[in-house]
Protein backbone atom coordinates (compact mmCIF):
# COMPACT_ATOMS: atom_id res chain seq x y z
CA UNK A 1 0.00 0.00 0.00
CA UNK A 2 1.17 3.50 -0.86
CA UNK A 3 0.88 6.58 1.16
CA UNK A 4 -1.38 9.18 -0.26
CA UNK A 5 -0.42 12.89 -0.98
CA UNK A 6 -3.22 15.12 -0.85
CA UNK A 7 -2.96 17.78 -3.82
CA UNK A 8 -2.24 20.88 -1.69
CA UNK A 9 0.96 18.50 -1.40
CA UNK A 10 1.57 17.44 -4.98
CA UNK A 11 1.01 20.67 -6.46
CA UNK A 12 4.25 22.64 -5.43
CA UNK A 13 6.15 19.10 -5.43
CA UNK A 14 5.59 19.40 -8.95
CA UNK A 15 6.06 22.93 -9.22
CA UNK A 16 9.91 22.85 -7.41
CA UNK A 17 10.76 19.68 -10.28
CA UNK A 18 9.31 22.64 -13.45
CA UNK A 19 11.40 25.73 -11.68
CA UNK A 20 13.99 23.49 -11.34
CA UNK A 21 14.12 22.16 -14.82
CA UNK A 22 13.90 25.87 -15.76
CA UNK A 23 17.00 27.24 -13.67
CA UNK A 24 14.65 28.92 -11.38
CA UNK A 25 15.22 29.50 -7.85
CA UNK A 26 13.67 28.02 -5.13
CA UNK A 27 12.38 30.26 -2.45
CA UNK A 28 11.36 29.22 1.05
CA UNK A 29 8.37 29.21 2.41
CA UNK A 30 6.55 31.34 4.20
CA UNK A 31 4.29 32.19 6.76
CA UNK A 32 3.65 30.75 10.06
CA UNK A 33 4.58 27.30 10.82
CA UNK A 34 1.54 25.70 13.23
CA UNK A 35 2.04 22.16 15.11
CA UNK A 36 0.52 19.86 13.11
CA UNK A 37 -0.39 16.01 14.32
CA UNK A 38 0.63 12.73 13.88
CA UNK A 39 -3.28 10.17 13.99
CA UNK A 40 -2.44 6.82 15.09
CA UNK A 41 -6.29 4.62 14.00
CA UNK A 42 -7.65 1.86 12.57
CA UNK A 43 -7.83 -0.03 9.62
CA UNK A 44 -11.43 2.35 9.58
CA UNK A 45 -8.99 5.62 10.68
CA UNK A 46 -10.92 9.11 8.34
CA UNK A 47 -11.61 12.39 10.25
CA UNK A 48 -12.66 11.11 13.58
CA UNK A 49 -13.81 7.81 13.29
CA UNK A 50 -11.03 4.62 14.50
CA UNK A 51 -9.17 7.50 16.12
CA UNK A 52 -7.04 5.82 18.77
CA UNK A 53 -4.09 8.35 19.47
CA UNK A 54 -3.24 11.60 18.11
CA UNK A 55 0.25 12.71 18.67
CA UNK A 56 1.15 16.47 18.54
CA UNK A 57 3.90 17.25 16.67
CA UNK A 58 6.36 20.31 17.09
CA UNK A 59 5.40 23.14 14.89
CA UNK A 60 8.32 22.39 12.61
CA UNK A 61 7.72 18.79 12.53
CA UNK A 62 10.49 18.05 10.00
CA UNK A 63 14.06 19.00 9.34
CA UNK A 64 15.31 17.81 5.87
CA UNK A 65 18.62 16.78 4.80
CA UNK A 66 19.57 15.49 1.40
CA UNK A 67 16.20 12.98 0.49
CA UNK A 68 15.58 11.93 3.91
CA UNK A 69 13.10 14.17 6.37
CA UNK A 70 13.60 13.40 9.65
CA UNK A 71 10.71 14.04 13.13
CA UNK A 72 11.69 16.95 15.64
CA UNK A 73 11.35 16.34 18.74
CA UNK A 74 11.41 12.90 19.61
CA UNK A 75 10.48 10.90 21.58
CA UNK A 76 7.07 12.41 21.01
CA UNK A 77 3.85 10.77 23.28
CA UNK A 78 0.17 10.95 23.19
CA UNK A 79 -2.61 9.57 25.51
CA UNK A 80 -4.48 6.75 23.72
CA UNK A 81 -7.59 8.39 23.35
CA UNK A 82 -9.47 4.92 22.55
CA UNK A 83 -9.21 1.15 22.57
CA UNK A 84 -8.60 -0.80 19.23
CA UNK A 85 -6.05 -2.83 16.60
CA UNK A 86 -4.02 -0.04 15.20
CA UNK A 87 -3.44 -0.18 11.07
CA UNK A 88 -3.34 2.51 9.34
CA UNK A 89 -2.08 6.63 10.28
CA UNK A 90 -2.16 10.05 9.37
CA UNK A 91 0.00 13.26 9.25
CA UNK A 92 -2.31 16.29 9.68
CA UNK A 93 -1.95 19.91 9.73
CA UNK A 94 -2.87 22.17 12.96
CA UNK A 95 -6.70 21.95 10.90
CA UNK A 96 -6.47 18.41 11.41
CA UNK A 97 -6.58 18.49 7.44
CA UNK A 98 -4.79 15.54 6.23
CA UNK A 99 -1.89 16.29 4.43
CA UNK A 100 -0.53 12.83 3.90
CA UNK A 101 -2.71 9.10 4.28
CA UNK A 102 -2.27 5.95 3.88
CA UNK A 103 0.52 5.20 6.30
CA UNK A 104 0.57 1.79 7.75
CA UNK A 105 0.89 0.68 11.19
CA UNK A 106 2.52 -2.76 12.24
CA UNK A 107 4.67 -4.30 14.34
CA UNK A 108 7.55 -4.94 11.51
CA UNK A 109 7.99 -4.16 7.72
CA UNK A 110 5.39 -1.16 8.03
CA UNK A 111 5.51 2.65 7.81
CA UNK A 112 4.70 3.35 11.40
CA UNK A 113 6.26 0.46 13.82
CA UNK A 114 5.26 -0.48 16.99
CA UNK A 115 5.55 -2.74 19.36
CA UNK A 116 2.36 -3.51 19.62
CA UNK A 117 -0.57 -2.76 17.97
CA UNK A 118 -2.94 -3.28 20.46
CA UNK A 119 -3.69 0.04 21.87
CA UNK A 120 -5.86 0.47 24.98
CA UNK A 121 -7.30 3.80 25.82
CA UNK A 122 -5.03 5.40 28.76
CA UNK A 123 -2.38 3.85 27.16
CA UNK A 124 0.35 5.93 26.25
CA UNK A 125 1.81 5.70 22.68
CA UNK A 126 5.20 6.87 21.88
CA UNK A 127 7.29 7.59 18.81
CA UNK A 128 10.81 7.51 19.69
CA UNK A 129 12.08 8.47 15.59
CA UNK A 130 10.95 8.93 12.57
CA UNK A 131 12.30 9.78 8.95
CA UNK A 132 10.78 9.98 5.54
CA UNK A 133 12.90 9.39 3.03
CA UNK A 134 12.33 10.10 -1.17
CA UNK A 135 12.68 7.17 -2.55
CA UNK B 1 -2.93 -10.29 19.41
CA UNK B 2 -2.84 -8.40 22.38
CA UNK B 3 0.52 -8.07 24.68
CA UNK B 4 0.88 -9.63 28.30
CA UNK B 5 0.99 -6.91 31.19
CA UNK B 6 3.66 -7.05 33.21
CA UNK B 7 1.51 -6.21 36.01
CA UNK B 8 -1.31 -8.65 35.98
CA UNK B 9 -0.22 -10.97 33.26
CA UNK B 10 -3.33 -9.98 31.75
CA UNK B 11 -3.61 -9.05 27.88
CA UNK B 12 -3.69 -5.27 27.33
CA UNK B 13 -7.45 -4.97 27.05
CA UNK B 14 -8.07 -7.58 30.30
CA UNK B 15 -5.66 -4.95 32.28
CA UNK B 16 -7.38 -2.04 31.50
CA UNK B 17 -10.17 -3.78 33.21
CA UNK B 18 -7.88 -5.48 35.94
CA UNK B 19 -5.94 -3.28 36.60
CA UNK B 20 -6.91 0.20 35.31
CA UNK B 21 -3.18 1.75 35.83
CA UNK B 22 0.44 1.14 34.38
CA UNK B 23 -0.68 0.29 31.01
CA UNK B 24 2.72 -0.94 29.40
CA UNK B 25 3.60 2.00 26.84
CA UNK B 26 3.54 1.70 22.98
CA UNK B 27 6.77 2.56 21.76
CA UNK B 28 7.49 2.70 18.00
CA UNK B 29 8.84 4.52 14.95
CA UNK B 30 8.27 5.90 11.39
CA UNK B 31 10.17 4.64 8.74
CA UNK B 32 8.33 5.92 5.81
CA UNK B 33 10.31 5.51 2.14
CA UNK B 34 7.89 6.89 -0.63
CA UNK B 35 7.50 4.98 -3.76
CA UNK B 36 7.34 6.80 -6.92
CA UNK B 37 3.75 5.94 -7.84
CA UNK B 38 2.68 8.19 -4.50
CA UNK B 39 3.51 11.06 -6.69
CA UNK B 40 1.38 10.25 -8.70
CA UNK B 41 -1.85 8.93 -6.86
CA UNK B 42 -4.89 10.46 -6.46
CA UNK B 43 -6.43 11.60 -2.87
CA UNK B 44 -8.63 8.86 -1.98
CA UNK B 45 -12.35 10.29 -1.06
Amino acid sequence: MTVTYTTAVKTPRMQVMADLVASRTISAATGTATAGQLVIGTGALSGGTGVLATIALPATAFTVSGTVATLQGVPLSATASATGTAALAEFRNNAATTVISGLTVGTSGSDINLNSTSITSGQTVTITAGTITHG
Amino acid sequence: MSDKCPYCDGTTEEHAADCGTLLPPIEGTINLIEEADDLNKEPQP
